[in-house]
């Protein structure tokens, strides 16, 4: 029997017995549910794509419903005008809220804490037509003429750098990408980390590598618990994916999922897969050094310690630009799997880049599975106190 | 033929094990013994490559042991081990599978494990909802699921009832008479006794005594002696005895150069005998001997 049997053997049976527990099972289920569900709310609370309402009161000089109509379609911009009998009815209603601004006689704009711009420019430009209008027909113009003068010109916009009408959504996507990643990398990486330190407890773990040796265990259960780790986080990206689908209000509606695309979920699960294997092994070398589930806590946070700092460099660059810290840190090979998804989206990372961090990583991970197999080889079998790691690396030499 | 030779580690300052050779032949349990610490375990443990030995190595018919060798390897360790949540057959089925069977195989030999040590009915029962000696007997059929050629066991008796001792004595006598070669360790001298022929001691991490149990209790320079003249208590006054006193019970040991003829005469020329008593040390006297400061 070769190496590559034992592993299948053994991440079998990661795979069969973890998803058996009732705990397991919950907790899919749980987080897919609040992960959906946070969704849902959030894009009903967010939801403000509303058309901006403007209500008009007082003097109405003739015409300026239309020309706010008109001025509003030429810059793109969704909007509904009422007219109210009186200038009292008026700012009672956008008191009540029931309409962003209100313009009283034609002249006075009135809003409960200050106009944007795209209002302010509406309204002024509509006015200023108005007047026109009424000028033009003082002065004798004929309706032909007066139109020619005040038709609003729509002026041509051409952007130097490539359009990229899906920025929004790929910032969301980076971010909620990098936030999944480091939680899927930490959470899977105990996983690994409390199996290694629970044969350890049982003591089964001897009658384990009487058979196979420490690398094709470590492999297999990494592999199991990771394979798991990947349908669970699936179920989750689904859930999420559909919460986005068929939610009620349209607040993620600058969200467009299709400019996103099935390859950036691919890309997701890659870098996933990069940093949990790299992550599973340091996660399980340092497991190896403590021989009960309640020191676990004592070493296994300094995995997520390593990884942290990455994390955060994404988090606080995902709405600025990439520095050359970030460049720099994506080719840092425990942050590699998190930093370099960020300038991919970005368009920041050449081909090469790409290439060359992955290949890092994948020497890393070499020779993470070496220390890491070595490390648990010296411990596996020293039970008690907790182990210095580099004396169990040194404790063998074989 | 299981043959260590010369095995030495070291951990730090402490010795674990100076010297240690031994054989175990196919067929043959040999008792592996000696006092807590003496290096039985790490011995044991280096037959696996659990340990890797400072020097001295590990051979299987003239072969130094790896990996493949070892899937035919039995091992029960001292601290007994297994998935508690696992069910007791698929437990029995993924050890058989790492041993190189395939899952049929594994499964069947499983089966028939159970129904020898009388475990059918708890097949599919977790490990953790078994008796303590239930769960001694999966551990036993844990060892011997892909039917080991070598097999290495710590401790094995620890914990076992009679009913329990009786059953691992015959798996064991099975594996034997199948050629299988069988190395035990065990603290319950009397039982070793009754269950092998060889025996290895060791003591500080130096195998001091090895060989078959009759010749070494024959080679020994000693004889128990116990006579009674005339109903009472009797020892000849001659320099070759001396009185030994263990576990509380003292008898007498005379030099095996004297004859037994001469041990008569001087007894007759005492009185009647009404009782007497020549024999070879036991396994007790043997290890008290070897594993003396």
């Amino acid at each position: 029997m070769n190496r590559i049997d034992q592993i299948k053997i053994v991440a079998m049976r990661e795979i069969v017995e973890r998803s058996r527990s009732t705990v397991f099972r919950a907790s899919i289920v749980g987080i897919a549910l609040v992960v959906a569900g946070a969704i849902v709310v959030l894009s009903i609370i967010g939801g403000d794509d509303d058309p901006i309402s403007v209500g008009l009161g007082g003097e109405i000089l003739p015409g300026l419903e239309e020309d706010i109509s008109s001025v509003a379609e030429a810059v793109e911009t969704p909007i509904t005008v009422s007219v109210y009998e009186t200038e009292d009815a008026l700012i009672h209603a956008v008191r009540e809220e029931s309409v962003d601004v209100g313009l009283v006689n034609s002249s006075t704009v009135v809003t409960n804490s200050g106009a944007g711009t795209t209002e302010t420019v509406i309204l002024s430009t509509a006015v200023n037509v108005a007047e026109r209008r009424i000028v033009g027909a003082q002065i004798g113009l004929s309706d032909d003429q007066i139109n020619a003068i005040v038709a609003p010109v729509s002026l041509e916009f051409t952007e130097l750098e490539e359009s990229q009408p899906e920025d929004d959504t790929r910032a969301v996507v980076a971010l909620a990408g990098s936030v999944v990643l480091f939680m899927s990398i930490v959470m899977f990486g105990q996983f690994v980390a409390m199996g290694i330190v629970e044969e350890k407890q049982n003591r089964v773990v001897e009658v384990v590598l009487s058979r196979i040796d420490s690398t094709s265990l470590l492999v297999g259960k990494v592999i199991g618990i990771g394979l798991l780790g990947i349908a669970q986080v699936t179920v989750i990206v689904t859930s999420a994916i559909l919460a986005l689908v068929f939610s009620p209000s349209d607040g993620f509606a600058g969200v467009d999922l299709a400019a996103v695309g099935i390859p950036s979920f691919v890309a997701l699960g890659f870098w996933f897969v990069l940093g949990y294997l790299m992550f599973s092994f340091v996660y399980a070398a340092f497991g190896a050094t403590v021989s009960r589930l309640e020191d676990l806590q004592s070493v296994a946070f300094i995995p997520a310690m390593i990884l942290l700092p990455g994390y955060f460099l994404v988090v606080f660059s995902v709405g600025g630009s990439v520095t050359p810290i970030v460049r720099a840190a994506s080719f840092f090979p425990f942050w590699t799997p998190i930093v370099m998804p960020l300038r991919i989206t970005r368009g920041d990372a050449q081909w090469w880049e790409v290439a060359v961090s992955i290949a890092i990583v994948f020497v890393t991970i070499w020779l993470i599975v070496r220390f890491a197999a070595r490390v648990y080889r010296g411990a596996a079998l020293r039970t008690g106190a907790r182990v210095k790691i580099l004396e169990a690396f040194r404790g063998t030499d074989g | 033929m299981l043959a260590v030779r010369n095995i030495a580690k070291r951990y730090g300052d402490v010795i674990a094990l100076a010297d240690a050779s031994f054989d175990v032949r196919p067929g043959r349990i040999v008792g592996f013994l000696g006092r807590n610490g003496a290096g039985k375990t790490t011995t044991m443990r280096t037959v696996f490559g659990l340990v890797a030995p400072d020097s001295g190595t590990v051979t299987l018919d003239g072969r130094p042991v790896d990996d493949e060798m070892r899937r035919r390897f039995g091992y029960m360790p001292e601290e007994r081990g297994l998935y508690l949540r696992m069910k007791v057959h698929e437990q029995l089925v993924y050890f058989g599978q790492l041993s190189g069977m395939d899952k049929g195989d594994a499964s069947d030999s499983a089966d028939r494990w159970l129904l020898e040590l009388g475990l059918n009915d708890r097949r599919d029962s977790k490990l953790e909802d078994l008796s303590h000696g239930n769960q001694q007997r999966v551990q036993l059929a844990t060892a011997v699921v892909h039917n080991p050629n070598v097999l290495v066991l710590d401790e094995p008796f620890a914990g076992l009832d009679p009913i329990g001792v009786a059953s691992l004595s015959k798996v064991l006598r099975d594996f034997a008479d199948r050629g299988a070669s069988i190395l035990f360790s065990s603290h319950q001298l009397d039982l070793v006794e009754g269950v092998c022929e060889d025996v290895a001691i060791i003591n500080e991490g130096v195998v001091v005594v090895e060989g078959t149990l009759a010749s070494l209790r024959e080679h020994a320079n000693y004889r128990r002696l116990s006579v009674e003249v005339d109903g009472q208590p009797w020892m000849p006054s001659i320099p070759e005895i001396r009185v030994v006193e263990q576990d509380g019970d003292a008898h007498a040991v005379v030099d095996s150069s004297v004859p037994v003829d001469a041990l008569l005469a001087l007894a007759r020329a005492a009185g009647d005998i009404t009782s007497f008593s020549y024999e070879p040390p036991g396994l007790k006297d043997l290890f008290r001997d070897a594993v003396r400061e």
